[in-house]
């Protein structure tokens, strides 16, 4: 249960309950509750995997070094804690804080340099976009915040590893990427290359190395209604943030869609997405679409670069998660000079 | 990873199989310590340790058996893999069983149990704790009990998926208080092989008949997919011909020796054709049917003048079915007449070998679809194939769900919520018109459980489902027991999620094949992390987030209902283990493995095992292998001791005052309580007593009394009834046609695989076939839209121009078109659902559209139920329209079809409910309700099947006192 005591005590927090107050505290808990549940239930699941697993689902690879990390600590996640998987931010924050409070810094630093600080701001950037209510949002900025105050003074190394699912081989950590043209950067192609090759080794991925800067296959046509290779290629990129840069939630999807006046089909955020561009395709409102994803694309670009101006610790890992999203830029044309063609029969 | 895991070998095995087939499967002797490399590390060979944990898969109906491959490091569901001692599906699987990993892994589901706030359908939830769902839920039930109120109280389940458990259940509760989906699935099937038979339900062994009769697109989406498609193979294989009935060039279709595409509602006309030849030609098995058939019952009651010969029967029997020609049928189906009697042919030549089946399509799309089972039937039984190899059994004759340590007595209530008396010979409750029977003001629920069921989205009639959901003075509380959200999750008080395949324990038996068997579904990570020494209180210990398990939930949950037992619903939930103190899952599954399946413990203690142990390491058991022909097996002699047992001379039955042993098998059957003679338990047949069939006769009853006894005369015989979308019913030229909406995607199961990308990524569109001819003569190609009337309403949706179906009739999959209603700022309902709007009361539009005004920021996502794909939600559009004596809601549509009109959109759903209420009205009226058939004062006939029995009592009309 919530403990409002102890939260009015905290800076930050009662100015933030304040403003969510509507009637007793006992409402107040209440209101938290539904907004935790619309906020983390609903739309943003807030797990690590989600976001540096190129599945985007549970219990990936990238859980699994999570767990290592916490059997090499000799920490468990509370029996009465019930995740869904170790490398919920929840586990992941209690962890730092027993690592701190147990007198081991350097494992402490491990936990937010190799997973809260590659993943935490993208999260935090698609959180803020729910517009969470005041709490939540004094909450989100206070636990980013905390988190990106731990990274060494020093830029550090642009997280090569993250890319690779195998955490045994050596990682080549390339020079800072933080320019201001990310695309520009022989490192940030670099980077691009060897996350496409990562991608190319997940089940049903043609290794296309750098696809969204080559030429793409003519007979695969992202927005096709007969629905081939391309479209679910496409959706499959922009639905993991691993390759996509950015989390697009389903709060995400349904403004796409009211702003162009396309069903709100659903599902998970990819059936959603897929659903969302076949309309598209079908009512010709691709231009739209398109242009609501660059401006989503946007809004991730501007929010990176504000944290990297923040912390200049994490130029280099946002300079990766910008390189994603000028990739998933020239996905998105590619698929808009695509849809432009006249399609095919249609299978069952 | 394990300090000797790398010692370990990962080999795989080559394992020959009593057929001869070599395939690869770890053997179980090493399922609990099991190393293989990880796939994902590939190519280095990084070798991981699994403790190997069977289940059962929960997808479709077929219970196919999986291993889980749990992480003994991790504790991770590494994969699901078939499990080989399966009798069922014997190691292999269909995509949705591997699929399994996806709905485990999907970081969207739900993993705690929710508690709307604020209005229902306003999309607000909280997450609540199990004990606090318990309280609330337990108390309300306690409360409505102790008022007597019991018939408030509903259990709504979709899938089952399990066996016995709410039985036990309700019956503890003492409720008639259980409703299925059956009437949008079998009912129509079910009635036509019980009024044969007693049962209602085929179990035919495909790989060992000669002709394979089917009539749906069995090979691909049928009832049992997996199990019956890889022995109808098996059985072509071996030389059988097959013959499909299907309107649609399936996949099914496309495999078959002889593919009839009938116009629908036209197959029972067919059958007839070929059973007429049967019997015109003499080829039917004249000794089995003189043994099994009342044909004296039916010469007695219709042909008294007549010499009661088998001779004489003959005649008559060839002077009804004597217009039933080639030719007649051929002009009833559209089909050819030589492709006909080529069928005829065919099955006059199986030898005994007819394994055929029917469940859902013809005889659940047509006005007397049940006719279409029962005409089936009718070849079983002339060519002798009736629970014989290669030919067609009865569910319960190969099924077995074991009896709980107690069974508290059949209820003493009847519920006319679900059991109506205008419908007295329903198979089973009338589910779909429950919002209809709550406009009326039949009744009102206080505590309403939909388990794994989505009405609102499957059932016809959708938006009426929205209407009686959301009107709290008619369902005051509606918890929602499922693993995923849905739309009817949307308009419930709590979502209690639910386990999936590896998170629950269930034991589960189907009648898959020419043999019997039982399988035990098991929470995997619970049982891994118990194989590693760790003890749990309850399943969602051991489950991702909070999900639970239903059997620990209503143990929970009964036991807060009555925690002093005065209720009498505790003593049904004490251990048989530890007196007066609650009995545990383990517990409960335990004493029947001990007790009532036979032959387990025998082979349990074979292996130094005891039966529960030895579920828990194989996941199954096999009872019996082959078929069993059951009727034809001598009476147990303790029944027929001197003076105890009486012949009938009339009639041959035979009666027995003897007591009988312990009840064991507690599948549903026929109840002949008896009379003064004791009750029937066999029938002297060539001095022999033999146990017959569970019918009134004890043989198979070609001819009913039963339906002469309640009001439908016309029906005696098994016939044909012109279905409701027959072309003397259409007008083609005004561009009418009949729509197919009944197939499924062999990938997808209803609305539960939602969640599973890979197999969305699959299959995900449901465009609407049309011949080419009439879609020349609309303008129609492929990709354009069209609009699709119904009585109620329309949908709009692409065409796919084919020639994979019959002109005049167009088709389209249930299995997609799920929608989602987008949220807006608003306290009111409609207000709240941007794309579905009632403009004036009982007129909806689901247009997805833009909402009116800005959208607020904060307005939440949770003010949002998710629907699935783009694709259209037909069944919105359907009204009700039950059959009057199955209670099957014949789902074929009588349509309009034309192109798009300006504005139309793909997905755009149009639907009148007060419209829709009175077409239920309409096929009401067909109805001859039991207040004025009923021969005995009852509701229904009393030997008829009927799920859920309560006590014999219930069954009298309150106004039609016993005599006595």
């Amino acid at each position: 249960m919530t403990d409002l005591p102890a939260l009015r005590a905290m800076p930050g927090f009662p100015d933030a309950l304040a403003l969510q107050a509507r009637g007793d505290d006992a409402a107040l808990v209440e209101a938290l509750a539904v907004e935790y549940q619309r906020l983390l239930g609903f739309n943003l699941p807030p797990y690590e995997s989600l976001f540096v697993d190129p599945s985007a689902m549970l219990q990936a690879p990238s859980t699994g070094r999570v767990r290592t990390l916490y059997r090499e600590a000799g920490w468990q996640i509370p029996s009465d804690v019930r995740a869904a998987a170790d490398d919920h931010l929840g586990a992941e924050l209690l962890a730092l804080a027993e690592l701190f409070a147990s007198g081991r810094p350097a494992l402490a630093q491990r936990l937010v340099d190799q997973h809260l600080a590659r993943w935490l701001p993208v999260f935090i950037e698609a959180y803020e976009r729910l517009d969470p209510a005041p709490f939540y949002r004094t909450l989100g900025a206070l636990t980013l915040g905390t988190v990106m105050g731990m990274l060494p003074e020093a830029p550090c190394p642009a997280p090569r590893a993250e890319l690779d699912s195998d955490p045994g081989r050596a990682a080549q950590s390339p020079r800072a990427a933080g320019s201001s043209d990310p695309a520009a950067s022989p490192e940030v192609q670099a980077l691009l290359d060897a996350a496409w090759q990562d991608a190319a080794r997940m089940p049903g991925r043609a290794p296309r190395a750098a696809r969204a800067v080559e030429a793409v296959d003519p007979a695969s046509t992202p927005l096709d209604p007969d629905g081939g290779l391309g479209l679910r290629e496409l959706v499959r990129q922009l639905c993991a943030p691993q390759s996509a840069g950015f989390f697009l939630s389903r709060h995400d999807l349904a403004v796409m869609a009211r702003a162009a006046d396309l069903p709100g089909a659903a599902g998970d955020r990819s059936h959603m997405f897929e659903s969302l561009l076949r309309s598209a395709g079908a009512y010709g409102m691709v231009e739209p679409v398109v242009a609501g994803l660059l401006a989503r694309i946007d809004e991730a670009d501007a929010s990176y670069a504000a944290m990297q101006e923040t912390w200049a610790a994490w130029s280099a890992t946002g300079g990766l998660w910008r390189a994603r999203l000028v990739a998933s830029r020239a996905l998105l044309a590619e698929a808009l000079d695509r849809s432009e063609r006249p399609t095919g029969p249609m299978p069952i | 990873m394990n300090s000797d895991a790398t010692a370990k070998t990962s080999i795989p095995l080559t394992v020959l199989q009593d057929d001869g087939r070599l395939t690869h499967y770890p053997p179980p002797e090493r399922w609990g310590d099991w190393t293989e490399y990880d796939p994902k590390s590939w190519p280095r060979k990084v070798p991981r340790n699994y403790t190997l944990v069977p289940t059962v898969c929960f997808n479709c109906e077929s219970a196919c058996g999986l291993l889980g491959y749990v992480d003994t490091e991790t504790l991770e569901v590494q994969k699901f893999e078939g499990n080989p001692l399966h009798p069922g599906s014997r190691g292999r699987n269909c995509a949705k069983g591997p699929a399994t990993h996806n709905q485990v892994h999907d970081p969207e589901r739900i993993l705690y149990p929710l508690k709307r706030v604020g209005e229902r359908g306003g999309g607000q939830w909280k997450r609540v704790t199990w004990d606090e769902v318990l309280d609330d839920i337990g108390g309300r039930i306690r409360k409505a009990m102790l008022e007597e109120r019991h018939n408030e109280i509903m259990y709504h389940v979709g899938r089952p998926g399990h066996d016995g458990l709410m039985e036990w259940i309700l019956f503890a509760w003492g409720l008639d208080g259980h409703n299925s989906h059956t009437n949008v699935c079998s009912s129509g099937a079910r009635a036509g092989y019980a009024f044969w038979t007693g049962l209602d339900r085929p179990s035919p062994d495909h790989a060992d008949a000669r002709v394979i009769l089917l009539i749906s697109s069995h090979l691909e989406t049928g009832h049992y997919f997996n199990p019956h498609a890889q022995r109808i193979l098996e059985g072509k294989h071996k030389g059988a011909k097959l013959i499909v009935l299907d309107t649609r060039l399936s996949n099914t279709a496309s495999r078959a020796d002889l593919w009839l595409s009938p116009w629908p509602g036209s197959e029972a006309a067919m059958l007839l054709a070929v059973a007429r030849h049967l019997i015109a030609t003499g080829q039917y098995d004249r000794d089995y049917v003189r043994t099994w058939v009342n044909w004296r019952e039916w010469l007695a009651a219709d042909h008294p003048e007549a010499e009661p010969s088998f001779e004489t029967f003959e005649q008559k029997l060839l002077e009804v079915y004597a217009p039933y020609t080639f030719d007649y049928a051929a002009a009833e189906s559209g089909c050819d007449a030589e492709a006909i009697r080529q069928m005829a042919e065919e099955v006059a030549r199986c030898e005994g070998k007819l394994a055929a089946h029917v469940w859902r399509s013809a005889s659940a799309s047509n006005l007397g679809g049940w006719q279409v089972a029962r005409t089936l039937w009718f070849l079983n039984v002339l060519t002798g194939s009736i629970g014989v190899e290669g030919g067609t059994s009865m569910n319960a004759w190969d099924k077995w769900i074991p009896h709980p340590h107690v069974l508290a007595p059949h209820p003493p209530r009847w519920n006319e919520l679900t059991w109506p008396r205008e419908y007295p010979l329903n198979f089973y409750e009338m589910s779909i018109l429950l919002p209809h029977f709550l406009k009326e003001g039949r009744g009102k629920l206080d505590t309403y459980f939909t388990r794994v069921y989505n009405p609102v989205w499957t059932n016809p009639d959708g938006m009426s489902w929205i209407e009686m959901l959301r009107d709290e003075s008619k369902v005051g509380m509606h918890a929602c027991l499922s693993p995923t959200w849905s739309e009817t999750a949307w308009f419930s008080d709590y979502v209690l999620p639910m386990g999936l395949a590896s998170e629950r324990h269930d034991i589960v038996s189907q009648e898959t094949h020419a043999g019997c068997w039982i399988a035990f579904r098991q929470p995997v990570r619970r049982v891994a992390m118990e194989r590693q020494g760790r003890i749990f209180a309850h399943t969602y210990e051991a489950n991702p987030g909070e999900v639970w398990e239903e059997t620990e939930f209503w143990i929970e949950l009964s036991w807060r209902i009555d925690p002093d037992g005065a209720l009498g619903v505790r003593r049904s939930f004490e251990s048989p283990y530890r007196p007066g103190e609650k009995i545990t899952v383990h517990e409960y599954f335990q004493w029947m493995f001990e007790n009532t399946v036979p032959g387990l413990p025998e082979a349990a203690a074979a292996e130094g095992l005891t039966p529960l142990a030895y579920m828990q390491r194989y996941g199954a058991f096999e009872l019996r292998q082959g078929a069993e022909q059951v009727y034809d097996q001598p009476v147990d002699p303790s029944l027929l001791s001197a003076g105890q047992s009486t012949v009938d001379p009339a009639t041959g039955i035979v009666y027995s005052q003897a007591p009988t042993g312990p009840k064991l098998d507690i599948t549903p059957m026929p109840a002949f309580p008896g009379d003064s003679r004791g009750r029937p338990v066999g029938l002297e047949v060539g001095g022999q007593v033999l146990r017959g069939f569970d019918t009134p006769s004890r043989k198979l009853e070609l001819y009913s009394q039963t339906l002469v006894d309640w009001g439908w005369p016309e029906y005696a015989l098994p016939t044909y009834i012109k279905s409701h979308v027959h072309p003397e019913r259409l007008d083609l030229a005004a561009g009418e046609r009949v729509l197919i909406p009944t197939f499924r995607l062999p990938t997808l199961i209803h609305t539960r695989s939602g969640n599973a990308k890979w197999l969305y990524e699959i299959s995900h569109r449901n465009p609407l076939w049309i011949h080419s001819e009439d879609a020349a003569r609309m303008g129609l190609a492929t990709n354009d839209l069209a609009r699709v009337s119904t009585e109620i309403g329309h949908f709009v949706l692409p065409v796919w121009v084919t020639e994979g179906i019959r002109p005049g009739v167009v088709a389209c999959s249930h299995h997609l078109g799920r929608w989602r209603l987008s949220e807006q700022g608003g306290s009111h309902w409609s207000s709240n659902l941007v794309d579905l709007d009632e403009p004036e009361p009982g007129q909806w539009q689901l247009r997805v559209k833009a909402p009116a005004g800005p959208f607020a920021s904060s307005d939440p996502d949770s003010q949002r139920v998710w629907w699935e794909d783009v694709g259209v939600h037909q069944n919105l559009t359907f009204p009700v329209h039950p059959d009057p004596v199955s209670g099957m809601h014949c789902w074929h549509q009588k349509v309009r079809v034309e192109p798009a009109h300006p504005g139309d959109r793909h997905g755009d759903v149009a639907v009148d409910t007060e419209r829709a209420h009175a077409v239920y009205k309409e096929w009401l009226a067909l109805t001859r309700s039991a207040d004025r058939v009923s021969p005995d004062g009852l509701r229904r006939p009393h030997w008829l099947l009927r799920p859920f029995r309560p006590e014999l009592a219930a069954y009298r009309l309150p106004d039609r006192p016993a005599a006595d």
